[in-house]
């Protein structure tokens, strides 16, 4: 049934100002309606923060995340957006900033990078970006794509942690060499205010969000790649196939519209829903071997999960900052954090699955994204413009 | 009043027949506008502190509009009910309610009628932060009498409608939802000003309750004690003002002392 969902077609980036996140379908946005009523009305202060459940229990199916083959699209849309300006030697502009979607773990601007062997800009260390030395300078000089892949590790939300970035933004104004620059979309909200990013850089570019069309033969060129063959994705709630074309060749089943809306049309984070919605049953009689030998695989409904918005401060204080910077270790994260008294509250987080912890760093995890987002909303926190 | 109605002639003419008056729907009709306003009143601040950020003034400025529009309805609906409306009979009623109120409820009805003024007007909306006099605060709820400040000291006020007539009223976010707030450092010169102002401007860029739709604004003046030193910013939630303002203090110290300044007090610069 995947094979009639044809494969995904490359998107050029487009520019920032042009983002357009994928709307909501009708009963999808009724349904979350009156579900945040529900919880108004019933108090989600006494809920947990997503389902534990949720958490807990996904398919293992899809678990070589590591593997190119999963950013290969976006790396196929990166390099037909950049493979001409790459090499020509007088181009209009020699620097091309990119800003990301929040909750990249696979670092993919670094895996261009690397593919192509440009020259990375390594970063200081975090430690080194609090130390004030006004006289920095850097030599960016040399042949070649010059590629930044993470300007949120330039510089770090404290009084004397944006000097180091004001002087990278300054030399690039004056650079003649082709530089690529990557910045996740909260940093650059943060990084024009601080220190104007939009007025020192060219318009940046970003991926055309993810709509429906899109995302769905995405995910199902994944599932063709990398499930075992026969296997079926059917919607728990009635059993039919996820992936199945009407007639006209449209949808039937309105999930992957409501998935590109969730995710806000983010790649990452639609994969990581869809990764989260797929269930095995423990029974083998409901896995249904005997239609074709095919193996089931149950799709669960999206559910909405909504972070509490006015008592959660410590909370969203926290998932800002990590949202800000990308990832910080709890020496760090203190050291952003306008008032003491913080320490449990990462780790509640962690345990509740809104954050993860790699390398003794935390960062917000792709799957919490849309709730995350939704809180600092509600609250009124200034947001990326993704 | 019935007595007297009766052995006027025009005042028999104005008012209906008692038997006329169906007085089990002027009490369903009390009632009702009674409760509609006591569930408003009750259920949109409810709404308000629980939903979007974003909607919470709105909610908030609408109870003191559905009040005034229930009000209003229920005494245009059961007016006809018991007068007979001419304009003579208007008159009569105007002119007896004028003396009766002059004398009795002048103070009363100047702030009932002041928050009526108040509606249009708007010097103050549920939700603005206001300086009444000497009281600053969220204005809370607006009455037809009087409305109530929650003060950062978490006081509750009540301020008659009354004082908008004779009072100056700062209000600090005028229906916006945020508000300028101010650092003041006081610093004994001399000191490198430029890299002040710098240093002070990064502390508020740097905020993690920073509005950054508004823009930041480093104020030096020369004063007797000092160099005063006002560090204007917006947070992006009013009600965070307290904590925003210690974060600037706290921060901008710390920026003081790092760039090797040092702050001054009154008594110490007298001294």
């Amino acid at each position: 049934m995947i094979s009639t969902t044809p494969p995904p077609e490359t998107h050029p980036l487009v520019p920032l100002e042009d983002v357009d996140v994928p709307a909501w379908p009708e009963r999808a946005a009724l349904k979350m309606a009156a579900l945040r009523l529900r919880t108004l009305f019933t108090g989600s202060n006494q809920r947990p923060f997503i389902a534990e459940d949720r958490l807990n229990d996904s398919v293992e199916l899809f678990s070589d995340m590591a593997t190119p083959a999963f950013c290969e699209p976006l790396l196929a849309e990166l390099d037909e957006t950049l493979a001409s300006w790459a090499t020509n030697p007088t181009p209009k502009q020699w620097i091309r900033p990119l800003v990301l979607p929040p909750c990249d773990e696979h670092d993919l601007l670094s895996r261009w990078a690397q593919r192509h062997h440009h020259e990375v800009l390594t970063p200081p260390t975090r430690d080194d970006l609090l130390i004030d030395t006004p006289e920095q300078t850097l030599d960016l000089s040399g042949d070649g794509v010059l590629v930044i892949p993470q300007l949120e590790a330039w510089f770090l939300r404290h009084r004397c942690g944006l000097g180091m970035v004001r002087t990278l933004l300054t030399t690039l104004a004056g650079l003649k060499r082709h530089c690529v620059i990557g910045c996740n979309s909260w940093a650059w909200a943060f990084l024009c205010k601080a220190v104007d990013a939009h007025l020192i850089l060219p318009e940046p570019l970003t991926f055309e969000p993810f709509d429906e069309p899109r995302l769905r033969r995405w995910l199902a060129d994944i599932a063709r790649q990398q499930a075992d063959e026969g296997i079926r994705f059917r919607l728990s709630r009635n059993g039919k196939n996820v992936f199945a074309l009407n007639r006209k060749g449209r949808p039937r089943e309105k999930y992957f519209e409501t998935l590109a809306a969730r995710s806000r049309g983010i790649a990452w984070v639609a994969w990581h829903l869809w990764q989260r919605s797929l269930k095995k049953a423990n029974d083998d009689a409901d896995n249904d071997l005997s239609e074709d030998d095919q193996q089931t695989l149950w799709v669960v409904a999206l559910e909405e999960f909504s972070l509490p918005g006015s008592d959660g401060t410590q909370a969203l204080l926290i998932l800002q900052a990590l949202l800000i910077h990308g990832s910080l270790s709890a020496r760090e994260l203190e050291s952003v954090l306008p008032d003491p008294g913080f320490q449990g509250m990462h780790h509640a987080l962690h345990r509740a699955g809104f954050i993860g912890e790699r390398d003794g760093r935390y960062y917000c995890r792709a799957s919490a994204y849309p709730a995350i987002r939704d809180g600092l909303a509600t609250a009124g926190f200034p947001l990326d413009s993704y | 009043m019935s007595q007297q109605a009766s052995s006027s002639p025009e005042a028999s003419q104005m008012i209906r027949d008692i038997g006329d008056i169906n007085f089990l729907t002027i009490a369903l009709i009390v009632l009702g506008t009674w409760l509609a306003i006591a569930l408003v009143k009750r259920a949109l601040p409810w709404v308000a502190e629980r939903g979007p950020n974003r909607m919470r003034l709105w909610l908030l400025g609408a109870v003191p509009i559905f009040r005034l529009a229930a009000t209003a309805l229920a005494v245009i609906w059961i007016v006809p009910m018991v007068i007979k409306v001419t304009m003579e009979n208007f008159l009569v009623i105007a002119g007896a309610v004028g003396v009766a109120v002059g004398f009795a409820f002048k103070d009363y009805i100047s702030s009932l009628i002041a928050g009526i003024v108040a509606q249009f007007e708007t010097p103050w909306r549920a939700g603005d932060w206001v300086k009444i006099g000497s009281d600053y605060g969220e204005v809370r709820s607006v009455g037809m009498r009087a409305i109530t400040l929650r003060t950062l000291h978490d006081d509750t006020i009540t301020v008659p409608n009354l004082k908008l007539w004779d009072n100056n009223i700062a209000n600090s976010n005028d229906g916006e939802r945020t508000l300028m707030c101010v650092a003041d450092f006081y610093i004994a010169p001399p000191f490198d000003a430029q890299r002040m102002r710098a240093a002070l401007r990064d502390v508020a860029l740097t905020s993690a309750w920073l509005c950054y739709e508004k823009p930041i604004i480093v104020f030096v003046e020369q004063a007797e004690v000092g160099t005063h030193i006002e560090l204007r910013a917006y947070p992006f939630e009013m009600r965070d003002q307290g904590h925003f303002i210690s974060d600037l203090t706290v921060r901008g110290k710390e920026a003081i002392q790092a760039l090797g300044a040092r702050e001054v007090t009154a008594p110490a610069a007298a001294g």
